[in-house]
C-alpha cells in the first residue's frame, strides 16, 4: 500500500508537484498519468526515495519513507523512466550488485534471474557487456534486476517503453498477477489503452496538482468516455 | 552546407554558451582565467621568438628563411598531435552519423562540415604559434609581399594536411578488426603520442652548457625542419617559406597541390570505410554472446567495491586521468634519460638528483627526507580524480544508488575502500622504485609508505566529501565528469593546504632540530589527527547523496 498525503515539491519557483494526496491499495494497479511536465516522474521519485518533499509525507506498507528509508526501499522495486545502468557491467554482474545490496540468497537470486531473464529472453544476453545492449535490452535488464529480490511494491515509471510486444504482453501479465496476490503496483504511462484496460484506478496529474482519481467507469462523465476523451477535457479545462 | 557547419560549429565548440546571455559571461570569465594562466608562457615564445629574429638582423645572420620554416614545422607538429584525438573525437564519438546519413547531404559534405570545427580549432592553435613568426619576418628580414602573402597563405593552409592525417590514420585504426574501436587502445596510442611529443620537445629544449648563439639557433631550428619533414608533403611549404619570387609561388602551389591530394585521398577513404560500414549495417554485426558467470552472494561493501573497481578499470579516462600523476613521474624520468643519451652525458638531470639526494648533509637530516618522502608520494595518490569525481562519474546511473536499501555512509566507505585498493597498489610499487634510488632502511620505507597511506586516505575522504555534497552528473563522456570537474581542482587545493601544514610541521622539526623519533611521532599523528576528522566530516557529508537530484 502507497500512502501520499500533502507532498509538495517546488524546484525554484516551480511547484512540480502540488499538496498531492493519493493513495494505492493493497491488490491494486494504479495507473498515473499526465501530460509532459505533468508531476508524474517527480512523484514517483519522491515515492521511491529519490526525492525529499518540501512539504507532505510518504508511507510505504505503513513505512515512513522520509524517517526510514532502507526499510521502506528494501521492499520496493523502482524502475526509471531511461534505463541508465552500469554499462562496463555485464548483464549478470549487474543483477548480481543489486542483489546483493537487497541481501538476496543464493537459491533465490538464482531462481529469480532464471525466471525474469526467461520471461524477457535475456538468458543469452546475461554475460555481455551492457553498453552492447539495446535501449529495450537495458529496459528489461532494469526490470530484472529490479524484480530480483520479490519486492512487494512496485513503482514503474513508464516501464513499457522500448519493451517489445512479447516482453511488453509479459510485464502486463506479471503486474496483474503480482497485484491479485495482494501487492501493490504503480506505474506511470502515456499509452491511454494499456491504462484503460490493466489499471485498477488511475489518476490524471495535470500541473502538480491530482485533477482526477479513480476507476475508469467513475471517471466516466457521459456513457462513452475513453480514458482518451476524459484525459483530453481534463487537461484541455 | 552552411547551415551544417554552422551546426557542426555550435555543437564541437559548445558556442550556445557564447551566443546565449545567461551563459556568456561564466564562459568569458573562464577563458579570462585562462588567458591569464597562459599569458606569461606564451608571452616568454614570443620574446623569444623577437629576440631571435633581432639578433639575426643585428648579425646579419641569414638565417631567417630557416626561423620561419622551423616555426612552420613546431605549429605543424602541434597540430598533429593535438588534432588526433580531436579528430578522432569528431569522426567516431560524436555519434551524430545516425542524425546526419538520413539528411539530404552528400556525405563529402558531412565529412568536411565534420572537420571544419577541428580547422577552426587547429587554426588558432597555428595561428598563436606561427603568426609571431611572420611578423617578425616581415619587419626584420624586410620579405617581399610575395614571399609575406605566400608564408601567410602557409598559415591559413597549416592545419590542413596534419588535420587529413590524422583523419586517415582514424579511419584506418577504427576499422582494423578488435582493436580499432576499443577506448584502450585509443588511449595508449595517445599517451604514445604523448610521449614521443614531450620526447621530441625536450630534445628541442635539451641546452648544452655554454653553447654559441648561432650554434644554438642554427641547431635547433635544422632539427625542428626535420622533424617538420616528418609530415609528408610539407616539404614544399617549408622550401616555399624559405625562398622568395618566383620559387616560392611555385612551391606554395605545389604544396596546395599535395593538400589537394591529401583531401582526394581522405574522400575516397571515407567513403570506403568511413561512411561504407554504416551504409552497409556492418558497425552492427552480430556479437557472440558470452557464457555469464555464476552469481555469487558478496557482502554489500565488496559487491559495491567490485562494481567501482569494474566501471573504474574498464573506462580507460577514468583510470588514466586517475592515475595521471604515477604515469607522469616514470614518462618525465625516461624524457630525461633520453636527454642524457641525446646530450651525450652533457644534461644529467636524475645524476643531479642523484647525487643531491646522496649528499652527506642529508644524513643527519633523515627522519625530515622519510617524511617528505611519504608526502611525495601523497601527494602523487592526492593528484588522482578517483575520489573526487567518484560521484560524478556515475553520472545519471546515480539514481541506483538512491534507490538500493542502503546508507549513503555504506556508499562512501564502498567508494572510499575501493579507491584506496588502487592507491596502494601503485604506491607500493612506486615505494619500491624508491628503494632502488634512496638509501632507506626497510623500516624508513615501511614509514614512509604507511604515513603516505595515511595521507591520502584523508585526501580521499576530503574528495569524495567534496564531489558528494555537488556531484556534476550530467556529461555525454565520463571524460567529462573527470576532466571537466571542478571538485576535482578544489579537492586538490585543500589536499595541498594538508601537505602544506605537514610542510609547516617539518620546517619546525628542522628549525628546533627535533631528533628523529620525534619527527617521525609528530607527522604520523598529525596525519592521523587529519584523517580521523577528514572521515568524521566525510561520513557526515555522505548524507548529502539523499538531497542530490538525479
Amino acid at each position: 500500500m502507497i500512502e501520499i498525503s500533502g507532498i509538495t515539491k517546488r524546484f525554484g519557483a516551480t511547484v512540480a508537484v502540488d499538496h498531492l494526496d493519493l493513495q494505492v491499495m493493497d491488490g491494486e494497479i494504479f495507473g498515473f498519468i499526465g501530460p509532459n511536465g505533468a508531476g508524474k516522474t517527480t512523484t514517483i521519485k519522491t515515492i521511491v526515495g529519490m526525492l525529499r518533499p518540501d512539504e507532505g509525507e510518504v508511507r510505504v506498507n505503513g513505512i515512513d519513507v522520509l524517517r526510514n528509508p532502507i526499510a521502506a526501499k528494501s521492499i520496493m522495486a523502482y524502475v526509471p523512466d531511461t534505463p541508465d545502468v552500469y554499462e562496463k557491467l555485464t548483464g549478470i554482474q549487474y543483477i548480481g550488485f543489486v542483489a546483493d545490496a537487497f541481501r538476496v540468497p543464493a537459491d533465490e537470486r538464482k531462481r529469480r534471474t532464471a525466471e525474469l531473464a526467461s520471461v524477457f529472453e535475456m538468458e543469452g544476453a546475461l554475460g555481455d557487456l551492457i553498453e552492447s545492449y539495446s535501449h529495450g535490452m537495458r529496459q528489461k535488464m532494469v526490470l530484472i534486476s529490479a524484480l530480483v529480490h520479490s519486492p512487494r511494491v512496485w513503482v514503474l515509471d513508464e516501464p513499457l517503453v522500448g519493451l517489445d510486444p512479447k516482453s511488453a504482453f509479459a510485464l502486463k501479465t506479471m503486474m496483474r498477477q503480482h497485484a491479485d496476490a495482494g501487492n501493490t503496483v504503480f506505474f506511470s504511462t502515456h499509452i491511454l489503452e494499456v491504462a484503460e484496460k490493466l489499471c485498477d484506478r488511475i489518476g490524471i496529474i495535470v500541473q502538480g496538482k491530482l485533477v482526477a482519481c479513480g476507476a475508469v467507469d467513475e471517471l466516466r462523465t457521459r456513457k462513452d468516455d475513453t480514458l482518451e476523451s476524459i484525459f483530453m477535457d481534463l487537461v484541455d479545462r | 552546407m552552411i547551415s551544417l557547419i554552422r551546426t557542426q560549429l555550435l555543437v564541437s565548440l559548445s558556442l550556445n554558451s557564447l551566443l546565449r546571455r545567461e551563459k556568456r559571461l561564466k564562459t568569458l570569465a573562464a577563458a579570462g582565467v585562462l588567458t591569464l594562466c597562459l599569458a606569461p608562457s606564451y608571452g616568454g615564445y614570443v620574446l623569444m621568438l623577437g629576440k631571435a629574429f633581432a639578433f639575426m638582423r643585428q648579425h646579419h645572420l641569414p638565417l631567417y628563411g630557416m626561423a620561419v620554416t622551423g616555426t612552420y614545422a613546431l605549429s605543424q607538429l602541434m597540430v598533429l598531435f593535438v588534432g588526433l584525438p580531436m579528430v578522432y573525437a569528431t569522426l567516431y564519438q560524436a555519434k551524430d552519423l545516425s542524425i546526419l546519413l538520413p539528411l539530404p547531404i552528400r556525405p563529402g559534405a558531412i565529412l568536411a562540415a565534420k572537420l571544419v570545427a577541428t580547422y577552426v580549432v587547429e587554426l588558432l592553435i597555428c595561428i598563436a604559434f606561427f603568426a609571431p613568426s611572420v611578423v617578425f619576418y616581415a619587419v626584420y628580414a624586410d620579405a617581399g609581399a610575395v614571399a609575406i602573402g605566400c608564408a601567410v597563405l602557409s598559415m591559413l593552409l597549416l592545419p590542413a594536411n596534419p588535420i587529413a592525417i590524422c583523419s586517415i590514420f582514424s579511419i584506418l585504426v577504427a576499422n582494423t578488426p578488435k582493436i580499432g574501436r576499443s577506448k584502450w587502445f585509443w588511449y595508449m596510442a595517445l599517451m604514445v603520442a604523448m610521449v614521443s611529443a614531450s620526447l621530441c620537445f625536450t630534445t628541442i629544449t635539451a641546452v648544452a652548457p655554454r653553447p654559441e648563439v648561432v650554434d644554438l639557433l642554427q641547431a635547433k631550428m635544422a632539427q625542428l625542419n626535420r622533424l617538420g619533414r616528418l609530415i609528408p608533403g610539407s616539404v614544399f611549404a617549408l622550401r616555399a617559406l624559405a625562398s622568395s619570387g618566383g620559387t616560392a609561388v611555385l612551391n606554395t602551389l605545389l604544396s596546395l597541390a599535395v593538400t589537394a591530394a591529401y583531401l582526394a585521398a581522405l574522400g575516397a577513404l571515407s567513403h570506403w570505410l568511413y561512411f561504407g560500414p554504416v551504409l552497409r549495417g556492418d558497425s552492427g554485426t552480430a556479437k557472440r554472446s558470452r557464457r555469464a558467470e555464476p552469481m555469487r552472494v558478496r557482502s554489500f561493501l565488496t559487491s559495491y567495491m567490485r562494481k567501482e573497481f569494474l566501471c573504474t578499470v574498464k573506462d580507460p579516462p577514468v583510470i588514466l586521468n586517475s592515475l595521471g600523476g604515477y604515469i607522469a613521474v616514470p614518462v618525465v624520468m625516461a624524457s630525461y634519460a633520453v636527454m642524457k643519451v641525446q646530450t651525450k652525458g652533457k644534461v644529467d638531470v636524475i645524476g643531479a638528483i642523484m647525487n643531491s639526494l646522496h649528499r652527506p648533509e642529508l644524513a643527519s637530516h633523515l627522519a625530515v627526507v622519510v617524511v617528505g618522502l611519504a608526502l611525495a608520494l601523497a601527494l602523487l595518490g592526492s593528484a588522482t580524480s578517483l575520489f573526487s569525481a567518484s560521484y560524478s562519474k556515475d553520472g545519471r546511473r546515480l539514481w541506483l544508488e538512491k534507490t538500493l536499501p542502503v546508507t549513503p555512509a555504506a556508499i562512501f566507505l564502498g567508494k572510499l575502500l575501493m579507491g584506496m585498493c588502487v592507491v596502494t597498489a601503485f604506491n607500493l610499487v612506486t615505494v619500491l622504485a624508491v628503494k632502488l634510488i634512496l638509501p632507506l632502511s626497510p623500516w624508513q620505507l615501511v614509514y614512509a609508505f604507511v604515513l603516505s597511506e595515511v595521507a591520502v586516505a584523508y585526501n580521499a575522504a576530503i574528495g569524495l566529501a567534496i564531489d558528494c555534497r555537488r556531484p556534476k552528473l550530467v556529461w555525454k563522456d565520463t571524460v567529462h565528469a573527470v576532466k571537466q570537474n571542478l571538485n576535482v581542482m578544489i579537492a586538490f587545493l585543500i589536499n595541498l593546504i594538508a601537505l602544506g601544514v605537514n610542510g609547516v610541521l617539518l620546517w619546525v622539526c628542522v628549525r628546533h632540530q627535533l631528533p628523529a623519533a620525534t619527527t617521525y611521532s609528530a607527522a604520523m599523528a598529525l596525519n592521523a589527527l587529519m584523517l580521523a576528522a577528514a572521515m568524521t566530516v566525510g561520513l557526515r557529508t555522505s548524507g548529502a547523496l539523499d538531497r542530490v537530484q538525479v
